[in-house]
């Protein structure tokens, strides 16, 4: 198979089981949606599979080539996330200098481009950029580098609302030219539903959920209506969460809803939040 | 490893040129004041060998962090990384080592109408009763190859003690900070203080090993390569399982 292959991977902190035997498979150009609560194992294993951390057991491959400590595949992968590994002094135009140094793709016109659409300033040194505007440059790295697989862990952290429209039109607009992997971590799982082709959903360290977005989507449906109608509807039925508002009720369900339903019942898809936070809720 | 070699070296290159600049700076300035106020000074040696050396070391420290996590953001190996490091090391030491013979060669010529100082190159500091016979070419090239050993260890050792803080948990990190220096400026001169004759058969026994006491420099040499190596191992230990945090 042609991609990323994670095979068993578990890491522990100290006393904290971070990942337990975790099997996933990344294929090429594709757009992953990772998903999971606070503390998850997110960050644990895009970290992991970027060769920044090391698992305690299993293997990262990519074309069945380990991907720890070999640089001719990690030069392949492109991890941004929340943490500055540029250095404290480096100016954003030095870190653009560098990346084509170490990139040869790296597309420096891009880049330029895309500082004026995002009136990122060049000369500013890294440290000084404000939060959001350290998630700018972090992305633009990430969308100008033009390497095979690219993971964002919390791309969006502190951009604002109009940023974060430019930054999701930009990816769909760089990936409808020349298709890459993409590995988006997010909470702002409304905003990337409509992105993401593939869902992976981690629970305490483990994958719970694997599917295509459309198959998760299909998975279940929501039925909203007068409590007493819905209740009687959902009778031996499996429902995976419900939300109630005054009299009128709204219950998450798994499978597939009837061809006919009761009058005063509505059937409307599943919401990939709502799936989110009952799926992974206590 | 040319990428993260080229890296490594342009990032060095203001150190070197501020430090040369610093030195031939106060070196003009001190000689030009001298000759304008034209006092009469004490007799007295000089030699820059030691603040290289800090140099050196700070620099060594310096590389670690700040080298070690540009180059894991842009898909670089731990083990590119250490030999970009030594590389990189093995070059500045080098190039270091030629600037420092220089410049002493030229704080010589101009001290030359001062002849209470004497301008001594590092060999010169550590072997004083070669003095004589390290002068000339052959003393040049000598000491070039010793300050070139010494400089490399000395940024090795910056290195590793960069590596291990970095790799300690958070709770070791500020005793590791603080036993470096008061080993150094309390514990030892205290037991220098407390216990004379066992303090000076270590040293006797250290110098004795280095070649100083026997005037030997293929000793010297010999002690300065195998504590490159051993220090560059510890490094690589160091460095192969770092974790980026």
């Amino acid at each position: 198979m042609k991609g990323i292959e994670i095979n068993g991977i578990s890491k522990t902190f100290k006393d904290t089981k971070a990942l337990t035997d975790v099997n996933l498979q990344l294929e090429e150009g594709k757009i992953y949606g990772l998903l999971g609560r606070n503390g998850a194992g997110k960050s644990t294993l895009l970290n992991i599979i970027n060769n920044r951390i090391f698992q305690n057991e299993g293997t990262v491959t990519l074309d069945n080539e380990p991907v720890k400590e070999n640089e001719q595949v990690l030069s392949r992968f492109f991890l941004v996330n929340e943490n500055n590994l540029y250095p404290e002094g480096m100016k954003v135009k030095e870190a653009f200098f560098w990346g084509k140094e170490f990139y040869p793709d790296f597309d420096m016109e891009y880049a330029d481009k895309l500082c004026k659409v995002f009136e990122l300033p060049k000369k500013k040194k890294i440290k000084n950029l404000s939060t959001g505007y350290q998630s700018i440059f972090k992305n633009i790295m990430a969308l100008s580098v033009n390497v095979p697989y690219v993971f964002l862990d919390e791309p969006v952290l502190g951009l604002d609302a109009y940023h974060r429209e430019l930054f999701y039109r930009l990816l769909i607009e760089k990936y409808a030219q020349n298709p890459f992997t993409v590995v988006i971590s997010t909470h702002l799982i409304e905003e990337v539903t409509n992105i993401v082709e593939h869902v992976i959903i981690i629970k305490n360290g483990q994958i719970i959920k694997n599917e295509s977005r459309d198959d998760i989507l299909n998975d279940g449906y929501c039925v909203s209506g007068p409590a007493m109608m819905v209740n009687a509807y959902i009778s031996g039925r499996e429902t995976i969460g419900e939300d109630t508002i005054g009299g009128l009720k709204t219950v998450y369900l798994l499978g597939k809803p009837d061809d006919v339903l009761p009058d005063g019942l509505e059937i409307s898809s599943m919401d990939l939040q709502k799936l989110f936070i009952q799926l992974t809720g206590v | 490893m040319k990428k993260a070699l080229k890296y490594q070296l342009s990032e060095l290159k203001l150190v070197f040129i501020c430090y040369f600049a610093i030195l031939l700076f106060i070196f003009a300035a001190g000689f030009i004041g001298l000759s304008i106020v034209k006092i009469n000074i004490g007799s007295g040696s000089v030699s820059i060998g030691m603040s290289g050396a800090f140099v050196c070391l700070i620099t060594g420290i310096c590389i670690f962090s700040e080298h070690f996590l540009m180059l894991m953001q842009n898909g670089f190996s731990r083990k590119i990384y250490f030999k970009s490091s030594l590389c990189t090391i093995g070059i500045f030491s080098v190039v270091f080592a030629v600037a420092e013979g220089l410049m002493t060669k030229l704080i010589q010529v101009a001290a030359l109408s001062y002849k209470n100082i004497k301008v001594n190159t590092s060999i010169q500091m550590i072997f004083p009763s070669l003095h004589e016979k390290l002068d000339g070419t052959a003393g040049f090239l000598m000491n070039m190859l010793l300050t070139t050993l010494m400089t490399g260890c000395l940024f090795l050792l910056g290195y590793l003690v960069a590596g291990i803080f970095y790799r300690l948990p958070k709770h070791f990190k500020t005793p590791f900070a603080i036993c470096l220096p008061v080993t150094l400026f309390v514990i030892l001169p205290l037991i220098c203080g407390l216990f004379p004759s066992a303090w000076n058969t270590f040293v006797d026994m250290l110098l004795t090993v280095m070649g100083i006491n026997s005037n030997n420099l293929i000793l010297t040499f010999l002690f300065f390569i195998i504590t490159f190596i051993l220090l560059s191992a510890a490094s690589f230990a160091v460095v192969r399982r770092a974790e980026v945090k």
